[in-house]
């Protein structure tokens, strides 16, 4: 059974059509890319998917349940976490505050608890404390909690926001041109990391991205978008051969 | 039935003045996505520059009271300009590129300057603006008196709306105004000076705001430092209503508000006169906050 | 965390609070006048920092907010006819307080809510028509005194009650914001988008803030018209409103510390330099708009967090 599920979904701004009639599965252990030219839509679908925008027509389904009218912050409690384009990391937490907001739901106390502090809220701040520290860890980001996560190197900041993204343990990931900006040798980073994420956390992968060689190393399947429309969907070396794909990107032929 | 005709030329009267005022809230929003909190505060200087000036002008200038009328309102226009570009130079430029909370705290800031400023330089006490012209009436009622006053009021500031609309839509630096107001980077790309193009509508707006403030004085002729406070916010809630950002809202807003507020000081109570538009403005938000012209505006993800 | 230094140190400061009452009798009435506003001006601040600083929600409608608490307070114990020394005076007086406080956060939530959908310059304006809303109103109820204002309000404020109040909000906010739970209020002010995303619920964090606010600023009505003894709607004006968010612009956004300093700086200076009065808000303005310009985390709050945040880059989010 497949974990996202988007049906004949369209959303419309004024009288643009964004996306238009959009269906898409992903299987709980996929990882999908979804390319395509600058304007296609790409980052719009991401958007209805974890509910910043509401399609305007069909149905956005996770784990067999409908999300229509789902708050962000609803969505991201059933299991679907991302990351943004232009990074949002918080300006004013540290690395390990930002992780630690992304454990929020793990808490099981509200605003009385916290502000008379019982027992039990100290050992569940323990707990927290723990996760943290591992998460952290396993991503080698240990050495940099102290420090305010807009202040680090851009491929920090990019890990950074993919491990708080992960720290909600979410059944599919969204990555929103996670190597966009990246040298090559962080690009090779971050595919490791791509890989290391679905083998730990076994969560789908469904991500933007514009560079071909992380598209074709690491997705198994690949959708392409056009003017909001799918145009082709498949393994890479279909993709690459379609010659539907060849004139998105390059332009009618002559 | 002369009674509500009574208050729907008081209304107009007063929210033409208003239209003036929102109209430089609008057009500095629409440029730079912020409420300028001054202007307001540049409203009250120009009734002061009025104050001072008019005095003035009819001892060397000595004209017909309709040219010196005219001289008072240049004279205040001019140095409402200088203020409003002056002010966005010093306090507003250094922070374009930082989050809107701190230029927001800045423009409340100038805000109080002016006001609290004001009361040092002008003195704390209510003044009275003199007289331009001899105010007659055209109609004279039982009870409806029809003022030259309000006439000329309600005239001028149509003819001032004409000629902003000129500027803005077949002049070169209107253009260019509404270019940048799309967008700041394409349009520095194009070409435009984005720093004189934001200097002129500061420049613009401010000048509306004195010509409203010595056609307001006329009306209100009690001045003090702190007066512009409330046509400031009465404005601003115009501009929302009309759709902050388009200016054919701000003037249908401005003239709303004048006229509800003519209504309810008319027909309920003064004392009310002032909560009204604010709870105009919090049921316009709650119910659309685009306002009646506005364009709604989502948040880039 | 530790675990249990700040109740303790909420104990000690009422304790220190209890004993330091004493010594009322031995301070001029002009200075112990002074210490009691710097008490108010710090529980006004502290809660206006909830709402601004911590959760990042423009407001400038806190006057109103202690206007609801002065006259509900004041209603109440005037209906009661308290007087000072007797045995009902100090549980009443407190429940009196409570009742101010809590019918403030009632406005808190209403307040809160068009909060939910406006943004900065909006809301700044929408909370500032609220106060004057209700100062309006006010004006217009002739139970209240109407603009006459409000008299004969028995004087129960004094030195414990208004330190108790400072230690126990201060306690409330030094808690909250070192929990996992309070994080979001932070996180909420630095990125709505962003918060959702990670599953924090925007909408109850802007209105836990506002009604605690809202709250605490009401009891420091409540204390104000029970130690000034007359109240009258201008007292509670946007001036009001304005004054407070200067000690919040000028302690710092989001600093605990910073904020207090700034609330018994900006008590005591006027006092102090009686010979510049008339410069006060002149004094104000300028310094809100020479902070933002050159140090935008405030005078006093050192911290290097809020301030990344208030230099960053829109365009870079």
């Amino acid at each position: 059974m497949s974990i996202l599920s988007l049906q004949n979904c369209s959303i419309k701004f004024g009288g643009l059509v964004a996306v238009s009639d959009l269906c898409l599965e992903i299987e709980a252990d996929d990882l999908l890319g979804l390319i395509g030219p600058n304007g296609a839509g790409k980052t719009t679908v991401f958007n209805f998917i974890t509910g910043v925008y509401q399609p305007t027509s069909g149905r956005v389904v996770f784990n067999g349940k409908d999300l229509a009218g789902l708050k962000p912050h609803q969505i991201s409690a059933l299991g679907i976490a991302r990351t943004f384009q232009n990074i949002r990391l918080f300006p004013s937490l540290t690395v390990y505050e930002t992780v630690q907001v992304a454990l929020r739901k793990n808490i099981r106390y509200g605003f009385m608890q916290a502000v008379v502090r019982p027992n039990s809220l100290f050992q569940q701040e323990r707990e927290i404390n723990e996760t943290i520290k591992e998460i952290l860890n396993f991503f080698g980001l240990l050495p940099y909690q102290r420090e305010m996560a807009t202040a680090l190197p851009y491929g920090i900041q990019r890990r950074v926001e993919i491990v708080r993204a992960l720290a909600t343990k979410p059944r599919l990931l969204l990555l929103d041109e996670p190597a966009a900006g990246m040298n090559p040798a962080e690009k090779n980073e971050l595919m490791g990391l791509i890989g290391q994420v679905r083998e730990h956390y076994r969560c789908a992968v469904f991500l933007i991205e514009h560079d071909m060689k992380v598209v074709m190393g690491i997705c198994e399947r690949i959708a392409v978008l056009d003017y909001g429309i799918k145009i082709a969907e498949g393994i890479p070396r279909e993709i690459q051969n379609n010659p539907k794909v060849v004139e998105a990107y390059l332009g009618e032929k002559a | 039935m002369n009674e509500l005709l009574q208050q729907v030329i008081n209304g107009i009267s007063l929210g033409s003045i208003y239209a003036l005022i929102a109209l430089g809230y609008t057009m500095i929003y629409g440029i730079l996505r912020f409420i300028n909190f001054a202007h307001g505060d540049v409203f009250m200087v120009g009734a002061f520059v009025g104050y001072y000036f008019a005095p003035i002008i009819s001892k060397f200038f000595g004209g017909s009271p309709f040219a010196n009328g005219l001289l008072v309102m240049a004279a205040a226009m001019i140095i409402c300009a200088v203020l409003g570009v002056t002010i966005e130079k010093f306090a507003y430029k250094p922070l374009r590129s930082r989050p809107k909370l701190t230029v927001l705290i800045t423009a409340i800031g100038m805000s109080l300057f002016l006001e609290f400023g004001g009361q040092l330089v002008f003195g704390p006490d209510p003044k009275l603006f003199p007289a331009l012209m001899p105010s007659s009436a055209i109609v004279n009622t039982e009870n409806l008196v029809i003022s030259t006053n309000s006439l000329i009021v309600i005239i001028t500031a149509f003819v001032l709306m004409i000629l902003l609309r000129t500027i803005v839509y077949r002049t070169k630096i209107g253009a260019a105004m509404r270019a940048v107001s799309y967008n700041h980077y394409a349009a520095s790309l194009m070409g435009i000076n984005i720093n004189t193009v934001i200097s002129f509508v500061f420049a613009l707006g401010s000048s509306l705001a004195g010509a409203a403030a010595v056609l307001y004085s006329s009306v209100y002729p009690s001045i003090n430092p702190l007066m512009g406070i409330f046509p400031g916010l009465k404005a601003f809630i115009a501009a929302v209503l009309g759709g902050i950002g388009n200016l054919y809202g701000a003037a249908i807003g401005g003239l709303i508000i004048g006229l509800v507020e003519t209504f309810v000081t008319g027909y309920i109570s003064s004392t009310y006169r002032d909560a009204i538009s604010f709870s105009i403005l919090i049921l316009i938000l709650l119910i659309k906050p685009s306002g009646i012209m506005g364009k709604f505006e989502a948040e880039k993800v | 965390m530790n675990r249990h230094r700040s109740k303790l140190v909420l104990l000690a400061s009422l304790v220190a609070a209890g004993g330091l009452s004493f010594l009322q009798p031995y301070i001029s009435p002009y200075y112990f006048q002074i210490i009691i506003y710097i008490g108010i001006n710090i529980i006004l601040a502290s809660s206006l920092n909830l709402i601004n600083g911590f959760a990042g929600q423009f407001s400038l409608g806190h006057a109103g907010f202690m206007a609801i608490g002065a006259y509900t307070a004041s209603v109440i114990t005037t209906a009661m006819n308290l007087q000072p020394g007797t045995t009902l005076a100090i549980p009443m007086f407190l429940l009196a307080l409570l009742c101010g406080g809590l019918i403030a956060s009632i406005f808190g939530l209403l307040v809160g809510i068009p909060s939910l959908r406006l943004k900065g310059d909006y809301l700044a304006i929408t909370t500032l028509g609220f106060g004057e809303i209700i100062r309006v109103i006010i004006q217009n109820l002739d139970f209240l005194g109407a603009a006459r204002g409000f008299t004969g309000i028995a004087k129960l404020a004094d030195f414990f009650w208004v330190y108790a109040f400072v230690a126990v909000l201060i306690f409330l906010i030094y808690n909250l914001i070192h929990s996992t739970y309070g994080k979001g209020f932070m996180a909420v002010r630095d990125d709505e988008i962003a918060s959702e995303a990670v599953g924090i619920n925007v909408t109850h964090y802007k209105v836990v803030a506002f009604v605690t606010g809202a709250f605490f600023a009401g009891i420091a009505g409540g204390l104000y018209a029970h130690f000034v003894t007359y109240i009258n709607p201008s007292q509670f004006g946007f001036l009001r409103s304005f004054e407070i968010v200067v000690m919040v612009v000028v302690g710092g956004m989001g600093s605990i510390g910073g904020v207090i300093v700034a609330a018994i700086l900006l008590t005591i200076l006027p006092e102090a330099l009686r010979a510049i009065a008339q410069y006060r808000m002149v004094i104000y303005s300028l310094l809100l708009i020479i902070i933002m310009l050159a140090r935008p985390q405030g005078l006093f709050g050192g911290g290097i967090s809020i301030k990344r945040f208030l230099k960053q880059n829109p365009e870079q989010t």
